[in-house]
């Protein structure tokens, strides 16, 4: 591999470190390194809401071909992740409005409670758990199966998570607490 | 023993094909097209301004010049006129002296008694009372 292509690499393995301005800028190297690297996560989270594969796939396509013509809004550069979900969150709701109407407000009031005290990383499920682990978050409400998911696929904080899905910050505290609530039980025979 | 993450991400896996079909390509194409329309917004605002500053100032600069200077003159007597028609000092001074008002107050009064008999006997007067010529006529003649 020459120099210069070798030099021109970009490696998108860190939040911190996104070609944000190459991409801007209309690298296709850059373009590439951040669709290695959030097309997945970002599939993840939009199938866990829609729950259609061909959905799921034009939703994933339209945010990235969004965050293109409008990368030059972006003003904070570490801030990519989070737009990008939020293009990908707003596009979600214009599906459901399109075929489950019912689904988008779910909301339960706002309380003081505790954050999220074990990271998503922390949590560990044992192999015989996985399929209940789904089911459990299939089981969730679709507003708190967003929190999490977005927490759990990819580690956003509380601030992040609210700005992706447009809501207040004690209300995502309150998604966050009542899906640990459901989980509690699955991670608690885990720890055992 | 998996994160949720693991999880999540592996149960997806398969969709990976699929979604090769995003090209980088294209996205970047997209990017540098709305950056250079975003540019070119700009770069014809500038050029709108700059046809507008060659062709209709440049060439008519001296009048132009000569319209700007009889505007600030205008302006500057009409703010000079201003200054005149507002109280000067003293005036303002005379107004607050008690004497100078006291002898207001009575020119006033003075005048409301000359002119109240006047006033009083005109809106008694009937209209059309009787022919003019019987009409009696009140003559003051103040001196």
């Amino acid at each position: 591999m020459p120099h210069s292509t070798l030099m021109k690499m970009v490696v998108a393995s860190e939040r911190e470190q996104l070609p944000v301005a190459a991409a801007r800028a209309g690298d296709a190297d850059a373009w590439a390194a951040l669709l290695a690297r959030f097309r997945l996560p970002l599939y993840a989270y939009v199938f866990e809401l829609v729950h259609h594969e061909q959905a799921a796939l034009d939703i994933v396509q339209e945010s990235f071909i969004n965050a293109a013509r409008h990368i030059g809004t972006l003003r904070d550069d570490d801030k990519f992740a989070s737009w990008l979900f939020n293009i990908a969150h707003q596009k979600c709701i214009q599906h459901w409005r399109r075929v489950r109407p019912q689904e988008i407000a779910i909301d339960p009031q706002d309380e003081d409670l505790p954050d999220f005290e074990p990271g998503p990383r922390d949590l560990l499920i044992r192999k015989e758990q996985e399929a209940e682990f789904m089911r459990l978050l299939d089981q969730l409400a679709v507003a708190h199966r967003a929190v999490l998911l977005l927490y759990f696929v990819e580690d956003f904080s509380l601030e992040e998570i609210a700005r992706i899905t447009g809501a207040q910050l004690g209300t995502v505290k309150s998604r966050l607490h009542y899906a640990r609530k459901a989980f509690k039980k699955l991670f608690e025979e885990n720890e055992s | 023993m998996k994160t949720p993450r693991e999880i999540i991400l592996g149960r997806h896996r398969s969709a990976e094909t699929k979604l090769g079909a995003i090209g980088p390509d294209k996205l970047a194409a997209i990017a540098r097209e709305s950056a250079h329309a975003g540019e070119n917004f700009s770069t014809r605002i500038g050029s709108v301004f700059d046809g507008f500053w060659r062709e209709c100032i440049l060439p008519w600069r001296r009048a132009w010049a000569g319209l700007a200077a009889v505007w600030i003159a205008i302006f500057a007597l009409h703010l000079a006129a201003r200054e005149s028609l507002r109280p000067t000092g003293g005036e303002l001074a005379a107004t607050k002296n008690p004497q100078v008002l006291s002898a207001l107050r009575e020119q006033k009064q003075l005048l409301a008694q000359l002119l109240g008999p006047t006033a009083s006997a005109a809106a008694a007067t009937p209209k059309n009372s009787g022919p003019r010529s019987e009409q009696r006529r009140e003559l003051f003649i103040i001196m």
